[in-house]
């Protein structure tokens, strides 16, 4: 009855912002009375929501919905100024040409050596942590290192550059944080800090993955140099400040999760399905979805969605479907199937999952195992979140053990 | 009483058909028929297995020609290694095995990598559901094959039709491309020849020993064997380890939680996955026992090698999948002897990188209709599927 929907009043979004991790229960209720949904955000066009699985899947994977689309339009968001995605506001065949060069670095191969080092990593981290002596603050002493270096290494940019792109990468997932002026010299100073280190490489080859694109573009005439160092900057900002994020809020959860946890720590063969658990479950996004616009009519579960509209689709919500998810609120790191799109999917689906799954994997590990008493050090209601970011994420993890 | 028919008629299935896994128990070596009337023996046991495929009084040119016995049509040529005894065997071997070392196909891992992500990361692309078979199980061996002969990307249309039109049922389809690969193969060796590449096939047309080489037709037959016995094996015994394992997902969360437990993996989807009916058979030169039974001397015999893989004196508790079985690694589906797959490198390295990277890159994989039965298709010598779909 897409005539139907069509005349249903807009509404407001995003809808809020909600405390913390918690999951935003009107979600729940556009998912069960307006699978269409019609938004209206702070600017741009009138949009609509998606929130079924089945939905957020089509809208993200089938081709007749763009990202290339958008360019040039009145795209609905957040902020006043357009901010360019690289590599998420492309079609394919570019987006594919890009994601071919990339993906030989981040897929399960070259990531699966990496395993060695972030258990090094992690390890070092706690050595210090319990060196130090509690209490630690989990985002600032490990999530963060943890992250960081293991891009670097995987790029080859300097880690001890670190302090300075840690400000500008925090630019370029900002939503209100920083004004549009400041927002741009960061993401400015970012991308020229970049270029010095393909020009360096373009001088003298390396083999680490910034070395590798470097290689490819020269090699084949593929990237233009724009396209290469908007792309290095993007894996590096996206390398970490999702990982880092991650890392502490999967801690916090499991904390506040003591059956769960509890359930790991005597069968640790379920932590890659309690990664995948958390994945589906921690609402990591805060700001919009990435708008995708239909390129003809579509038809979707609550109605059609007209050529030349735009979509978004909510993935935070998919996860909780309860058509996919039996009882989709509760934490079970033993669910089984679970097919969430924590990583997004189709075209644009998390060059660096694999990557990903590993820092989660190891980092949650070797803290459990080594910090066995490991536990809040101030009330939860005390613990401070981040705000006018892209990710949801805390600003410190104060922790005992 | 008439004989049994062999190959059984049973339903397609990962398990040994139950009619030979009882003959095993009770009736080692028995006697049936083929569709063509001949009446040879079948050899069940692992320890009768072996010995057919060791012993040197049995004979593979024994049981090769036109009025031979055989399951697979088209595999009679006196001219394929594998349908060849010493002496003849042993040189041809060695000419091929001298470019076919375990270093040789090691140093194609970063290729057979590359070209595992690539599949992998298009399958993501275009999102679940999809057909594991067309995606990655099919296209992987062929693509390999192509890489180590250093046939360039866009000539390999023609052999790429061949590897498809080998298991769909239009024969005249095949034999014309079976003609066009060879012709296109023949241009390519005398293209090499003038120009050397960094590839399999120019080593092949350099291979020497003591003066000895290749000749055109053995080099041809060389490479068509490759394909013949490197595609659908690799892609059947791919497609099904990954039924095997959404099967038991307690194993797939094992390999999961630990990508090291790959290769051990491999070795136990070897034994439990059925590779075809049985190997080709020989002919023994003099009367011999097997298990306490008589064979005449030239009575064919078909070892069984599925069915020896789930001998329980061998395996204890065979019909049990277990991807840490420490022995797994007995099975004989390569074979044993002087006929032991000369591609068991390739075949393990193939099968180890794209589990690998299925297991890290796809933790929640699934079947998509996991209350079907999968799609088994019927033109297949392996046993293969004509498609597997997944969904993560």
């Amino acid at each position: 009855m897409p005539a139907a929907h069509r005349e249903c009043s807009v509404q407001s979004f995003p809808f809020g912002e909600p405390h913390g991790l918690e999951f935003d229960a009107r979600f729940d209720k556009v998912r069960a009375d307006e699978p269409l949904c019609r938004v209206r955000t702070p600017y741009g066009v009138d949009a609509w929501l998606v929130t079924r699985h089945e939905d957020v899947r089509t809208v993200l994977v089938d081709p007749r919905f763009s990202r290339a689309a958008g360019l040039g339009r009145d795209e609905p968001r957040i902020t006043e100024d357009i901010q360019p995605r690289g590599i998420l506001d492309m079609d394919p065949p570019k987006v594919t040409r890009m994601r071919r060069l990339v993906a030989g670095a981040f897929t399960a191969r070259r990531v699966e050596r990496l395993r060695t080092r972030a258990l090094e990593i992690s390890h070092q981290l706690v050595d210090a942590i319990v060196a130090k002596g509690a209490p630690a603050d989990l985002v600032a002493d490990f999530g963060f290192p943890l992250a960081v270096t293991m891009i670097c290494e995987l790029l080859g940019v300097p880690v001890g550059d670190r302090p300075e792109f840690e400000t500008w990468s925090q630019a370029l997932v900002a939503t209100t944080a920083f004004s549009p002026t400041e927002r741009g010299a960061q993401i400015g100073a970012l991308m020229a800090y970049m270029g010095g280190l393909v020009r360096q490489r373009r001088e003298e080859p390396t083999d680490d993955l910034l070395g590798a694109l470097v290689a490819a573009r020269d090699g084949h005439g593929r990237l233009t140099e724009e396209e290469l160092i908007f792309l290095a900057g993007g894996l590096l900002a996206a390398g970490h400040e999702t990982t880092a994020t991650q890392i502490p809020n999967f801690v916090y959860v499991l904390l506040s999760h003591p059956d769960q946890l509890a359930l790991l720590r005597s069968r640790p063969e379920l932590l890659p399905s309690a990664v995948e658990e958390l994945m589906r479950w921690v609402p990591l996004t805060l700001s919009l979805p990435v708008p995708r616009w239909a390129l003809e009519d579509i038809e979707l579960s609550g109605g059609t969605v007209k050529a030349g509209e735009p979509v978004f689709a909510q993935m935070s919500a998919a996860n909780r479907d309860p058509g996919v998810f039996q009882d989709p609120q509760r934490l079970d790191i033993t669910r089984r199937p679970n097919p969430h799109v924590g990583f997004g999917h189709g075209i644009h689906h998390c060059l660096g999952a694999q990557l990903a799954r590993l820092e989660l994997q190891v980092a949650i590990s070797v803290l459990f195992e080594r910090l066995p008493d490991l536990e809040l050090a101030v009330a939860d209601t005390d613990l401070k979140w981040r705000t006018g970011h892209a990710l949801r994420g805390l600003l410190a993890l104060p922790v005992r053990f | 009483m008439s004989l049994p028919l062999f190959p059984f008629q049973c339903p397609r299935s990962i398990d040994p058909p139950p009619q030979a896994m009882e003959m095993q128990a009770v009736d080692p070596v028995p006697h049936v028929r083929l569709a063509s009337g001949h009446q040879v023996r079948l050899a069940t046991r692992y320890d009768d297995v072996r010995r057919v495929l060791t012993d040197g009084v049995l004979s593979r040119e024994a049981c090769v020609g036109p009025d031979a016995p055989t399951i697979v049509p088209g595999s009679m040529s006196p001219d394929m290694l594998s349908n060849m005894d010493p002496p003849r065997h042993s040189r041809l071997r060695r000419l091929v095995s001298g470019a076919f070392t375990f270093r040789a196909v090691d140093r194609l891992r970063p290729q057979v990598e590359l070209v595992v992500d690539e599949l992998l990361d298009e399958m993501v692309v275009k999102g679940a559901p999809a057909d594991l078979v067309a995606g990655l199980a099919n296209p992987l061996p062929a693509v390999v094959i192509c890489e180590m002969l250093g046939i360039p990307r866009d000539e390999r249309a023609p052999l790429y039709a061949w590897v498809h039109a080998a298991t769909h049922p239009d024969a005249e389809e095949l034999d014309r491309a079976t003609t066009e690969a060879s012709t296109y193969l023949l241009d390519l060796v005398e293209r090499k020849r003038a120009t050397p590449g960094d590839d399999l096939l120019t080593a092949l047309i350099q291979v020497r020993d003591a003066g000895d080489q290749l000749t055109g037709p053995e080099l041809l037959m060389t490479v068509l064997t490759l394909f013949g016995a490197g595609q659908e094996t690799t892609a059947s015994q791919l497609a099904k380890s990954v039924l095997v394992l959404t099967r038991h997902p307690d194993q797939w969360d094992r390999l999961v939680a630990d990508p090291g437990l790959v290769p051990q993996g491999v070795e136990e989807l070897l034994r439990y996955v059925g590779l075809g009916h049985a190997a080709f058979p020989r002919a023994a030169s003099t009367d011999l026992e097997l298990s306490g039974v008589a064979v005449r001397a030239r009575e064919p015999i078909f070892p069984l090698l599925g069915v020896a893989n789930r001998d329980p004196v061998v395996f204890p508790d065979p019909g049990r999948f277990d991807v840490t079985r420490v022995d797994a690694v007995l099975h004989l589906s390569f074979g044993r002897g002087i006929h032991f797959c000369l591609g068991a490198p390739l075949a393990r390295l193939e099968l180890t990188v794209a589990l690998t990277a299925l297991v890290t890159m796809f933790p929640t994989l699934r079947l998509a209709h996991p209350d079907t039965e999968p799609d088994w298709n019927p033109h297949t010598v392996a046993g293969g599927l004509s498609s597997l779909v997944v969904t993560w």
